[in-house]
């Protein structure tokens, strides 16, 4: 656990996140890519996105508010085809916009 | 094992399981064909009708799809039991919500009945979680209501039990209001 996540790089983020990915979708570690779509490339459901939700607020040893990922997915992705929207970079700027509106940021 | 039957209210489900894996880098590839094999079951069974819409599912090699009429708003799901836990049900539900339901609705089943309304509904990036509420209904059934957003909007459900796999579908009730022209973009046909 890192002592101060929101001091992480987005590429050290990205790095923390990655693996996390490849375990909830049960892929290898190769085949997670900054720009890989969790449910339309790497065969993800839903319940994964929300698993690797809560393995990120674990990883990184904060707290993500009730809703607070339905409501980002909500305002960001709003009409849109959420198999192929949301990637590994979506879960890292996820926990970044977490960290800073905590910060109030 | 395909199995396919008619559903309350009158819609046509069908499911397709395809052999056991592992399938490792298949895996969606696997779902995605056996949710087509459930699609082309449903197909065969609704009949020489004009344009259906349909609504599909797929998870561990299970597939499931849904057909009805291009009128009716309808959601299907299909998830394993054991893979909701009380931490993913409680992230899509409002406390209270949670609160009414008093321990009666099992977690797969309010993920079941969230996720297929929200397909329902045709946006599901937008209605799905809180913004649907699950209440009691007529005759010992559960519906699912829209919040906000989604005012007006009632689904009707129903579910069945797959072995270790949850089965859940909700419609439009009857006296719901909702846009008649927004259907769901996955409710077209693949050719």
């Amino acid at each position: 656990m890192p002592d101060d996540p929101s001091r992480l790089t987005s590429t050290e983020l990205l790095e923390l996140i990655r693996p996390l990915v490849a375990e909830v979708m049960m892929v290898p570690l190769d085949d997670v890519s900054a720009d890989s779509a969790l449910v339309a490339d790497l065969g993800g459901e839903s319940i994964d996105v929300l698993d690797l939700v809560f393995r990120i607020e674990e990883k990184l040893g904060i707290v993500i508010p009730h809703r607070r990922w339905e409501t980002y997915v909500r305002e960001r992705f709003e009409g849109q085809d959420l198999a192929r929207v949301i990637t590994t970079t979506t879960m890292v700027e996820f926990a970044q916009s977490t960290m800073a509106e905590q910060a109030g940021g | 094992m395909t199995l396919c039957r008619v559903v309350p209210p009158g819609l046509v489900l069908a499911v397709h399981q395809e052999p056991a894996g592992p399938w490792g880098r298949q895996r969606r590839v696997v779902d995605q064909r056996a949710s087509r094999t459930a699609l082309d079951t449903a197909l065969h069974c609704y009949g020489n009708h004009s344009a259906p819409a349909f609504s599909l599912s797929h998870t561990e090699g299970i597939g499931a799809a849904l057909i009805g009429p291009e009128t009716l708003a309808f959601g299907v799901d299909l998830v394993r039991m054991s893979r909701v836990s009380e931490r993913e049900a409680k992230a899509i539900t409002a406390e209270a919500e949670w609160a009414s339901m008093g321990g009666q609705v099992p977690p797969a089943l309010v993920w079941g009945l969230k996720e297929s309304a929200a397909k329902a509904t045709g946006d599901p990036a937008r209605f799905f979680g809180t913004v649907l509420r699950i209440v009691p209904g007529a005759r010992g059934h559960w519906e699912v209501i829209g919040e906000s957003e989604c005012p007006g909007r009632r689904f009707s459900t129903r579910w069945m039990r797959l072995g270790e796999y949850l089965l859940v579908w909700v419609w439009a009730a009857e006296d719901s209001p909702g846009d008649p022209a927004r259907l769901p973009p996955y409710r077209r046909p693949q050719p």
